[in-house]
């Protein structure tokens, strides 16, 4: 069964290319524009990985973030980060909230899939 | 004692010499009688007993009548004499005694002004010819002043115990605040009400204490680690939200030990707000950016490898998306443009400038250096540019000596006008043209022309100016070859801080004082510390009325300070007070304050509690400080502020200097010691008077052997006048 994927995105520039990444890459994708529904998504059934996408601003993504983490049914599922933050701290604050990667903005396709690949090829914490 | 006792005693003293004489006399007379001529004596005597007796009383009134006159003609007018001499010989040499008296005491009294004349005559020589060694030596002292108070940068300088030494202008703008600044607040260094600077007040009052000791621990420790540059900076908040950068610098003495310390404050809240401003531009820019390029990126890679999965997506989406996403960017980068432009101005700032006035001005360069003649056009009156003149001029200087050089031509004419809303300077000439790839090599080059040069590129200083530059060839537009310069036109603004042209002082000006320097007992109000050591807050207050304890109340308070022997004009406290309550028309007469200008005004417990601050660690001085006194004594219970300065009143001192006078008003004295009766009954014209009266005081009472405090407030006790209470 394909790994599935949710993403969590209010940038619908990005959300676009994104999906279409992602589905034609083989998994099973579903969008939240923001933490509620992703929560929402979440409680109905919970995938391999969520991505989030920090950049927009006034992005909820990190409290999310923490939410998973703390959620005894999803604390297992695999967080990754993306953001519009190039600086050093950003990195290291996207981890220590509970994220397994961060990924700058721009970044090429492949290196997203890669990433997801390591993530997934990883298992569960 | 004084002279009426005096002579009192004395004369008792002679009546009884002369008792004692005439009764021994009169005993060696009766003894050496028969006892039939003793009878026929006391029968006389008898007999003639109501006449002896009226003859006696007439001989002891005329006696006392020739003692009295005797006393107030000679005694007194003596005492008189020699008073106003001492004023005439030490602190008033114009003063004359007025003639009174007799014929002989006349004679004294002219004979004495005369030889004031003759004195004041010599002082005069002397004076000048001290007034002419001292000017040269006095004027540099002033050209250091006037630069020091017109430094950008406020300037503070302090001897080791932080008594303030010398400010500029800036340094109290900074840290200070004027004296008729509203505001009732304690004095917190860094606090919006801020404090109040003067020479001889404590800079602790104005700066944070530990700073500026840690400060100079860090400059003694860099010193003992022999670093160059021995230098602590730190930075602070300051009244009304103003950060500022602090650098302390310390004054050594040649033993090494620390003689002072300067301070050089600037205001950094722009700078640090630009600073700060200038990251957020970049950070909401980068992010946008970052943004829109991550949704360009992942389109654009999809585009490049269409999946094989899902042939039907359509591919338009995606490049709509591209384009979606780069106008965003677009849109993030127009709008900070404009922002980030005017910052980085800021830096290289240009000066709005008329059109005419820069085409005048390179006209009359072109002909003076080049050789070159243009004949300007009218340019639009109103039309202003924004420009550094002398780097925009010598561009153009540069661009017309190479074309000089390429074409022979010295004759050109110009056009000033605006089009687009841009200012357009356009020079033609006869001749060959200008061919844009030569204009691109000389854009490359340093501004340069014979010796003067620029440390930019043509196209760095063209694109600071936001400018555009282009040659046209004569052709189907133009008859003549042609070079255009355009620049953005500019506003007038007003600048941020006014800042005057230096004017050097004829006198010494207020703001320093290094006489400060002397090392001296810091703890004020002790009574043993001499008079003309002491720091003085000279005040006086304007009434409703003249009966405190009967409602009356402070309208106004004015009072100056009084340092090292220096009247400081410029330290002064001048506030009008509401009284809440009606000012009887007959105190406005006096004073000139109606209630209508009293309306708005701060009560009396704020007012008085600035004024505290402003007084602090100094002896208060007023004339006929009594009644004055009582009027802060009655505000204390709603302002809470308790006087606990010394007091000296000049009313008393002019008592202890002059007993033979009996008018002390402050007229009389200002008339005695030769002082300019001007802003009467306004609070601060009297204390102004007050404070020059008091200085002129000063060896007046030396010379009555009052040279302390506690001296100057026993003396003042024992004076007539000191009976009198409010």
């Amino acid at each position: 069964m394909s790994p599935r994927i949710l993403l969590v995105n209010a940038d619908k520039r990005l959300g676009l290319p994104l999906g279409r990444l992602l589905e034609r890459s083989g998994y099973v994708f579903s969008q939240a524009a923001d933490s509620a529904e992703a929560q929402a998504s979440l409680s109905q059934g919970v995938p391999e990985l969520i991505a989030i996408n920090l950049a927009p601003a006034g992005s909820d993504g990190l409290e999310l973030c923490q939410a998973v983490r703390e959620h005894s049914a999803w604390r297992r599922v695999r967080l990754l980060l993306i953001g519009a933050d190039a600086g050093p701290g950003a990195a290291a604050q996207a981890r220590s909230m509970g994220a397994d990667a961060y990924l700058e903005l721009p970044f090429r396709n492949q290196r997203l899939l890669a990433a997801i690949g390591a993530l997934l090829e990883r298992g569960a914490p | 004692m004084n002279y009426r006792s005096r002579f009192w005693e004395i004369v008792f003293l002679a009546l009884g010499i002369v008792t004692m004489l005439v009764s021994s006399l009169l005993v060696v007379f009766w003894k050496q009688l028969a006892p039939l001529e003793r009878q026929v004596m006391i029968d006389l005597l008898l007999r003639h007993a109501l006449a002896l007796t009226i003859f006696a009383l007439i001989l002891v009134t005329l006696a006392a009548l020739l003692l009295d006159s005797l006393y107030r003609n000679y005694i007194v007018a003596v005492a008189r004499i020699a008073e106003e001499m001492r004023t005439i010989l030490s602190v008033n040499p114009a003063h004359r005694i007025a003639p009174f008296g007799g014929a002989d005491l006349r004679f004294l009294v002219q004979t004495l002004n005369a030889a004031a004349d003759r004195n004041a005559e010599m002082q005069a020589g002397m004076a000048d010819r001290i007034r002419l060694a001292a000017a040269e030596a006095q004027r540099e002292k002033n050209i250091l002043a006037a630069i020091l108070s017109e430094l950008p940068q406020g300037v503070m300088i302090c001897n080791p115990d932080g008594q303030i030494l010398l400010y500029n202008r800036q340094a109290a703008r900074l840290l200070g605040r004027p004296a008729s600044t509203p505001g009732g607040a304690e004095c917190v260094p860094g606090s919006d009400a801020g404090c109040f600077i003067g020479l001889g007040r404590s800079i602790f009052g104005a700066l944070d204490r530990h700073l500026i000791l840690h400060a100079l621990d860090e400059v003694m420790e860099k010193i003992a680690r022999r670093e160059e540059g021995a230098v602590a900076r730190f930075g602070m908040a300051s009244g009304g939200g103003r950060l500022l950068g602090v650098e302390t610098l310390p004054i050594l003495e040649k033993s090494g030990a620390l003689g002072g310390f300067i301070l050089m404050i600037e205001e950094i809240t722009q700078q640090l707000a630009q600073s700060r401003r200038a990251r957020e531009i970049w950070h909401a820019l980068s992010a946008s950016i970052r943004q829109a390029l991550g949704a360009i990126c992942c389109s654009a890679g999809l585009l490049r490898q269409p999946g094989k999965e899902r042939p039907d997506l359509p591919q338009a989406e995606l490049l709509e998306n591209i384009e979606g996403a780069a106008w965003e960017m677009a849109a993030a980068v127009e709008g900070v443009d404009h922002e980030v432009q005017a910052q980085m101005a800021s830096h290289w700032p240009l000066i709005p400038l008329a059109a005419g006035d820069l085409a005048a001005h390179l006209g009359r360069k072109a002909r003076e250096q080049l050789g070159i003649e243009i004949r300007w056009g009218e340019a639009p009156g109103d039309l202003l540019v924004g420009v550094d003149r002398y780097a925009i001029t010598l561009a153009l200087l540069f661009l017309l000596a190479r074309l000089k050089q390429m074409t022979a031509c010295i004759e050109y004419s110009g056009r000033i006008e605006v089009r687009d809303g841009l200012a357009h300077f356009t020079l033609f000439w006869q001749g060959a043209p200008l061919r844009l790839e030569t204009l691109r090599e000389w854009r490359a080059m340093r501004v340069a022309v014979g010796e003067e040069s620029l440390p930019f590129t043509l196209e760095e200083l063209l694109r600071h100016h936001e400018a555009a530059l282009w040659s046209q060839p004569a052709g189907r537009y133009l008859e003549r070859s042609s070079l255009r310069l355009l620049l953005p036109p500019a506003q007038m603004e007003a600048p941020e801080t006014q800042r005057p042209a230096t004017i050097m002082a004829d006198e010494r000006p207020d703001f320093f004082d290094f006489d400060l320097f002397r090392p001296t007992d810091q703890t004020i109000a002790q009574e043993s510390r001499l008079l003309t050591e002491l720091p003085y807050t000279v005040f006086d207050t304007e009434t409703t009325g003249l009966d405190p304890a009967g409602g009356d109340e402070i309208v106004a308070i004015g009072a100056v300070r009084l340092v090292n022997g220096r009247l400081l004009g410029g330290e002064v406290f001048d506030q009008l007070v509401d009284p809440q309550r009606p000012v009887p028309a007959a105190s406005v007469r006096i004073h000139g304050i109606d209630p209508a200008m009293l309306a708005g005004q701060q009560t009396v417990g704020p007012v008085l509690q600035r004024f505290a601050q402003f007084a602090a660690q100094t002896v208060l001085v007023g004339h006929n400080a009594a009644f004055d006194m009582r009027m802060l004594q009655i505000s204390e219970g709603r302002s809470g502020i308790r006087f606990s300065n010394p007091v000296l009143d000049t009313l008393l001192l002019s008592g202890v200097v002059y007993p033979a006078h009996g008018d002390h008003s402050l007229e009389a004295i200002a008339r005695r010691l030769g002082i300019r009766i001007v802003g009467r009954h306004t609070a601060l014209g009297d204390a102004m008077m007050t404070g020059e009266i008091f200085l002129k005081l000063l060896p007046l009472l030396a010379h009555k052997g009052v040279f302390t405090l506690g001296e100057a407030i026993e003396a003042s006790r024992k004076t007539y006048q000191a009976r009198l209470k409010y």
